[in-house]
């Protein structure tokens, strides 16, 4: 095992005569929080999709943690550490803040096939749920239905999800998206927090967050990587530039 | 080999109801994304109108008309009254409120038509029999029915590769989205595609009616039927009801036919009649069953 | 506060079974015990079928297969100890509940594990239609079942035997039930809280979510399937002793959509409503058939009115507020 966590090699895939992803190949670093960016439709989130696995590439290799994933499927990629979020929120709607991170935190546990205890009172839980719910600032919610939640307390809750289950990748797919400045501050010092237990994948729009909060930055435009480096060598990149004043 | 013949043709004049029922159906699930139980009752009403229309009139044509404007505007109705109100809501509601709908029609012909059932003959035009190949003697009005199902597979061939409206429909079962995009209107376009299936539906039931007793209920095992021909052809496509219907009514007729004397090579006679009998019926299913095994989204999917 | 008064609901309803014995002997009513008898075994049912749709998310119309299977097996155990034959050439019958019934829910719980594998290789529309289909495949065979009647069902000439009780004895055999759906209800809304319950009300609110967390959702789904279908199994091995005979009609798709509107006229996903919309649909059916045999002609449209104005049926309307599901 080296110091890299991911590796993805020549990974390809079209969607009809649309290459989303071309030939991408780039490795993120343990430890660090590393940006995929990208102006829109550049097939950041179809990156997303193919590292999480609810997308199958046509072509390539993803290695995580020294194995190589490319044929798992979703919950087997999320037992073995890697973890994500969604751009647009993913939480269980009907159930409670409480029993939203309580399941986070249970899913990766095993032993699930328990039928007469009450969840929220197994020891993992107990044990857990009052630190997962603070560290996303939502113990003051932990009773209320999730689909009741502002947008800013769903995007903490989605990303308090993804941290539960202890991954050692995280894979935050635009974390910021529909956020005012004030849930982009929150949400950026939760993230800057996170930095010493996992490492993390941002794929990101919003470039002002990406040059605070990156070590290491990928850049995307029509499915291809354009540059790759660490965010002063990116700023100053002629390619770079090119690439997202062109589309404005 | 001629008993072989005459009960393929058994089979292809089930597998045609089949595709009646479920050509349109599978349209209603693929654009509306509405699960309908109710669409055995237009085949039941298209049986009732055409028997009763029969016995007034003495003319089968007249009663065919009769089932297809009955089917098809009690399918308008329906739409308007109680489908609209279900789109947006979730696949139980729906379940459950289109099954309140076959509760009411059933009960509904039974207080009309009362508990017996009614008898429709075949019209002195299409009885008789004639002699295909040497030895083999078919019914003409099974061979009518096939005909006609035939002529309505092209006409549904026609209608949906050839004419705007039929592209629009087809478009909107494989893509939704794409209807809006398109620029039509969906409530209009909504109700004339459940009026036409319900019209088909309708057509079946009457053709049905001189082979098979005219009763309330007699729908909800067709409509199963349907629900298999759809799994297996896949929700949406008209390539895969056709495919479906004459699968299953091939299999069906054959599995009926043979499958008895097969199990009468292996076991003695009162125990294979009656394990093959029980077998035959369940043939189809495990076609489905297979089919889910090998591809869980029909044979031919549409997008989605 | 509606917690207290979920609770008094509950405590009033357990009440409710456990007095209506004696009263409607006091007043005469015999035949009450019967259709109560009757109402709790559609409960159960009903209430293994609410596991499926209102947790599980799981639409299955083919839930009458299980209830149906539940019911042959007591039927043919009946059968063969009576002639005194064996099943398959090495199983002896009995008549023995304490053998019958736990086999019942076994073969059901089995005949569900089959069924709930492949109908969960898909979702949605297909998996309505699917499990529509199977069950439909066990109706024809039981129709063709000619050895233990066929079409015209299979008769028990007495009830099953349940050491130190008399189940033919009406008030006997209304306890047991009462016991056993009390049981089954219990051990409910025990499952619903529990980490399996809360991994399964997960799995069907957002499938993306609970993948993207780790956990395969189908193998949750399908022990839930296969828990419900051992529910209706014993719901099943009641009914053909409440009414000594055992028909096709048991795995009609018609008692499948009965069962369906019982949960939801009850209360979807919430394990005690389904009992009210039980006890509800036959004391209507009992009692408008007396006014009109057509019944099913106002019955129609009213579901449907009730599908589309009320959110959680009946026990919803009683608890007030939104109820809390799942618990």
């Amino acid at each position: 095992m080296g110091a890299e966590i991911l590796a993805v090699k020549r990974l390809r895939k079209s969607f009809g005569a649309v290459r989303a992803c071309q030939d991408l190949s780039f490795t993120v670093q343990r430890g660090v929080i590393h940006a995929l960016i990208g102006p829109n439709g550049a097939g950041k989130t179809t990156v997303a999709n193919l590292l999480s696995g609810e997308l199958r590439p046509d072509g390539g290799h993803i290695i995580f943690a020294g194995a190589d994933i490319t044929t798992l499927k979703t919950y087997q990629r999320a037992r073995i550490g890697l973890a994500r979020s969604f751009q647009i929120t993913q939480v269980f709607e009907e159930l409670s803040v409480a029993e939203n991170m309580a399941l986070a935190i249970l899913a990766n546990e095993g032993g699930n096939f328990r039928f007469w205890h009450d969840a929220l009172c197994s020891p993992v839980v107990l044990e857990r749920l009052p630190l997962a719910l603070e560290r996303v600032d939502l113990v003051a919610q932990q009773k209320m239905a999730a689909k009741h939640l502002s947008h800013g307390e769903r995007r903490q809750l989605e990303v308090g999800m993804a941290l539960a289950g202890r991954p050692t990748l995280l894979i935050l797919d635009e974390p910021m998206a529909g956020q005012g400045p004030g849930g982009t501050r929150e949400l950026s010092r939760i993230i800057k927090d996170l930095k010493n237990e996992v490492s993390i994948l941002l794929v990101e729009h919003d470039m002002q967050v990406v040059f605070s909060l990156a070590d290491h930055i990928t850049v995307l435009v029509n499915g291809a990587c354009i540059a790759d480096g660490p965010p002063e060598a990116i700023r100053q990149d002629a390619a770079v530039q090119a690439a997202y004043l062109g589309r404005q | 080999m001629l008993f072989f013949v005459e009960q393929s043709l058994n089979g292809l004049q089930l597998g045609i109801t089949l595709f009646l029922m479920s050509a349109g159906l599978t349209l209603v699930f693929g654009i509306m994304r509405v699960i309908n139980l109710a669409h055995g009752s237009f085949y039941m009403i298209g049986a009732y109108c055409g028997a009763t229309t029969m016995a007034a009139t003495g003319s089968f044509l007249l009663a065919i008309g009769a089932a297809l404007i009955g089917a098809a505007l009690a399918g308008m109705v329906v739409e308007v009254l109680v489908l609209r109100v279900l789109y947006r809501r979730e696949h139980l509601d729906q379940v459950l409120a289109t099954f309140g709908l076959i509760l009411f029609c059933n009960e509904l012909t039974r207080i009309i038509w009362g508990r017996q059932p009614l008898f429709m003959d075949v019209p002195p035009w299409l009885g008789g029999s004639i002699e295909l190949l040497p030895g083999l003697i078919y019914p003409i009005y099974r061979l009518a029915v096939i005909g006609v199902g035939v002529a309505v597979a092209l006409f549904l061939w026609f209608l949906f590769s050839r004419t705007r409206l039929g592209m629009q429909i087809r478009a909107g079962a494989e893509n939704r989205e794409m209807i809006g995009a398109l620029g039509v209107n969906i409530r209009l376009l909504y109700t004339l595609v459940f009026g036409l299936g319900a019209m088909l539906a309708g057509l079946a039931g009457v053709m049905a009616g001189p082979i098979m007793a005219v009763e309330s209920g007699m729908g909800e095992d067709i409509l199963i039927l349907t629900f298999v021909v759809i799994v297996i052809g896949g929700i949406g496509s008209i390539r895969g009801a056709v495919v479906g219907a004459l699968l299953v009514g091939v299999v069906d007729t054959m599995g009926r036919v043979f499958l008895p004397s097969l199990f009468r090579i292996v076991f003695s006679n009162a125990y294979a009649d009656s394990v093959a009998a029980s077998l035959a019926s369940m043939a189809i299913y495990l076609l489905m069953a297979a089919i889910l095994i090998w591809r869980p989204r029909g044979l031919f999917p549409a997008h989605s | 506060m509606h917690i207290t008064r979920e609770r008094l609901i509950v405590y009033g309803g357990v009440l409710f079974f456990a007095l209506l014995p004696p009263v409607a002997s006091f007043f005469g009513e015999h035949y009450l015990i019967s259709l109560f008898t009757r109402a709790m075994i559609y409960a159960l049912a009903a209430v293994s079928l609410d596991l499926l749709l209102g947790y599980g998310k799981m639409i299955s119309l083919g839930h009458a297969a299980f209830v149906g299977i539940g019911a042959y097996v007591v039927g043919i155990m009946f059968f063969h100890a009576a002639d005194d034959s064996l099943l398959f050439g090495f199983i002896g019958g009995s008549e023995n509940a304490l053998v019958v019934w736990p086999a019942a829910v076994l073969v059901s719980a089995m005949g569900a594990l089959v069924i709930g594998a492949l109908s969960l290789r898909t979702s949605g529309m297909h998996f309505i239609m699917i499990t529509l289909a199977f069950a439909q495949m066990l109706f024809y065979f039981a129709v063709g079942l000619e050895t233990y009647g066929g079409d015209d069902g299979l008769p028990m000439w007495n009830r099953n035997r349940l050491a130190g009780l008399d189940l033919a004895d009406k008030l006997h055999f209304y306890y047991v039930c009462f016991f056993l759906m009390s049981v089954f209800i219990f051990c409910c809304t025990r499952l619903v809280r529990s980490r399996f319950g809360l991994v399964l009300r997960g799995a069907s609110t957002n499938t993306r979510r609970i993948r993207a967390l780790g956990v395969h959702d189908v193998s949750y789904k399908l022990v839930c399937f296969v828990i419900a279908g051992a529910g209706a199994g014993l719901a099943g091995a009641l009914l053909a002793n409440q009414s000594e005979f055992v028909s096709p009609g048991l795995l009609h798709w018609g008692l499948s959509g009965e069962l369906m509107v019982m949960v939801l006229l009850g209360g979807l996903g919430t394990l005690f409503g389904p009992v009210l919309g039980a006890v509800l649909f036959l004391l209507l059916e009992e009692f408008l058939a007396i006014y009109t045999e057509h019944w099913m002609v106002y019955f129609g449209p009213v579901l449907i009115i009730v599908v589309l104005t009320t959110k959680r049926g009946i026990y919803g309307l009683l608890v007030g507020g939104g109820g809390n599901r799942g618990g």
